[in-house]
């Protein structure tokens, strides 16, 4: 299990506020928030990239101080940073940086390569970003890690691709002892596929927890704009105003008017609305 | 172990590439001296004519070959890691010593290279013994020479040590090979007094940094880059 607690981090201007979560295993747990709102900060210090100032975050009881390279083993990783060597094929860069790992497999590496279409003999700085990212996918799932921690791969990937690679994360966590942190912006997907969800918001945490809670936790109200105002302002987080309809992201299940329809969010339309909240127009 | 050294070490070599000067801001000057020596051997060739025998030009290739594939060598694997080292399952202890033996493999590497040189530049009478005493002592230092990451020591490795260490070693051939004089035994004496008082403390001070550099990168890469 992955644990945060009470973790903060400062980075120049930006803080990344007492953050805590847990993620089970077998889970895909999705990673959600604005471009700046710290998922990638996050995800940089639980790959012990970054430490933080204030906080613990433990992986299987572990920790950065104590079990560096024990922790390490658990993580397969895709970043948005170009990790492999530039100048070598990602065959060479998978048979050299595979040799710190004791579970990596070169075979598995190249089969992955070959179902992913991608030319292995090739210059690493010569395929293209979607290609960058699913070597990278390819070799996170060769060392056999515990936790693949993906960072923004779906926006580059193929439609064609983006099925199987839903297909290949449904499989590693079928076990339920693997789990997968996702964050992207490719929300329908997560709609569909994620257990848990993380929400983050200029650094700070708004949501933590399964799907389920998620959708129990927030309601969409679609009405007349004059009941949407009139409703208490201490459970409305966003509202937007249309020109026949209106909607509002609401905390929790209560009585709301019967003229109000109302339904489980999307995370998108989760993000849209809380985007909406006051003073953030 | 000397395989998997042997692999980071053309692995990494393949992937920096020569342009991609890996000083902190000071690039490698040492490409000053090396058109230096061009220019040298020309002129070389030009004033003795005829008297430019075989020996003098393959003692002059093989220095210049030797000193350019270690420098070229010492370009191509700076001692720092990428990002992706700090994700591989290494704790701070194995990643400094993984830093320290590709550090001291390539080294080694380039001894070795110094003393095949030496044993070519005795065998073809090419310097007289006391020269070639000096280039195998300088060359040695030589081989164990890295770009480091503080600004002032890196400017003094790539703008006076590393020159100064290629021209001293170069100007040895203008000994002759026998028969030495007694000025020529005086410019020998100065040559190693050169490299004891001038050569040899900044050697010592550019390793130190090296020690400190291969320390430094067993850190988080927070914490590397923030010293």
């Amino acid at each position: 299990m992955i644990e945060f607690t009470g973790v903060y981090k400062k980075l120049g201007k930006f803080e990344l506020k007492d953050i805590s979560f847990h993620i089970p295993e077998g889970c895909i747990c999705g990673l959600v928030g604005r471009n700046g709102a710290g998922k990638t900060t996050l995800l940089n210090l639980l790959l012990g990239l970054l430490r933080p100032d204030e906080g613990e975050i433990r992986t299987d009881d572990m920790d950065y101080t104590k079990d560096e390279k024990n922790i390490r083993k658990l993580f397969g990783c895709v970043i948005v940073d170009e990790l492999f060597m530039p100048q070598l094929s990602p065959e060479d860069n998978g048979r050299h940086f595979g040799s710190f790992y004791e579970a990596y497999e070169n075979e598995s590496y190249i089969k992955y390569l070959s179902q992913f279409r991608i030319a292995g003999r090739k210059h690493f700085k010569d395929l293209s970003k979607g290609e960058k990212l699913k070597c990278q996918f390819a070799f996170a799932l060769s060392i056999r890690p515990k936790y693949l921690l993906l960072d923004e791969p779906t926006a580059n990937f193929d439609p064609e691709f983006r099925e199987d690679f839903w297909k290949i994360l449904r499989e590693f966590i079928a076990d339920g002892r693997h789990s997968v942190l996702l964050a992207t912006h490719l929300t329908d997907d997560l709609d569909r596929m994620a257990d848990e969800l993380i929400f983050l918001d200029k650094g700070s945490m708004v949501f933590t927890g399964d799907m389920e809670s998620f959708r129990d936790h927030y309601r969409i109200l679609t009405g007349e704009a004059y009941l949407l105002k009139n409703l208490n302002k201490e459970y409305v987080l966003g509202i937007e105003e249309g020109k026949y309809s209106s909607r509002a992201l609401v905390k929790g299940k209560r009585n709301y008017p019967e003229e109000l329809k109302n339904a489980a969010p999307t995370i998108e339309e989760f993000m849209y609305l809380y985007s909406k909240k006051e003073g953030e127009k | 172990m000397i395989r998997k050294l042997f692999n980071d070490y053309i692995m990494t070599g393949k992937n920096t590439k020569i342009n991609n000067f890996t000083s902190p801001g000071v690039g490698d000057l040492a490409i000053y001296p090396i058109i230096l020596q061009l220019i040298i051997i020309a002129r070389g060739i030009m004033r003795q004519g005829t008297f430019y025998i075989w020996t003098d030009a393959l003692r002059d290739t093989v220095l210049f070959l030797t000193l350019i594939f270690i420098w070229v060598s010492q370009i191509k694997h700076p001692l720092r890691l990428s990002r992706m080292y700090y994700l591989c399952p290494m704790s701070a202890e194995e990643r400094s010593l993984y830093l320290k033996n590709a550090y001291l493999f390539r080294s080694l590497l380039h001894t070795v290279l110094i003393l095949i040189m030496c044993a070519v530049l005795y065998l073809i009478n090419g310097v007289s013994i006391w020269s070639l005493m000096y280039i195998m002592v300088c060359g040695i230092m030589y081989s164990f020479l890295s770009n480091v990451h503080d600004g002032k020591t890196e400017f003094m490795r790539a703008v006076i040590l590393k020159p100064a260490m290629f021209i001293s070693m170069y100007v040895q051939f203008a000994l002759p090979a026998s028969k030495l004089t007694k000025e020529d035994y005086i410019f020998i004496i100065g040559s190693f007094i050169f490299l004891l008082i001038i050569e040899l403390p900044m050697f010592i001070k550019l390793v130190k940094e090296i020690d400190k550099d291969i320390k430094t990168g067993a850190l988080s890469e927070e914490d590397y880059y923030r010293c």
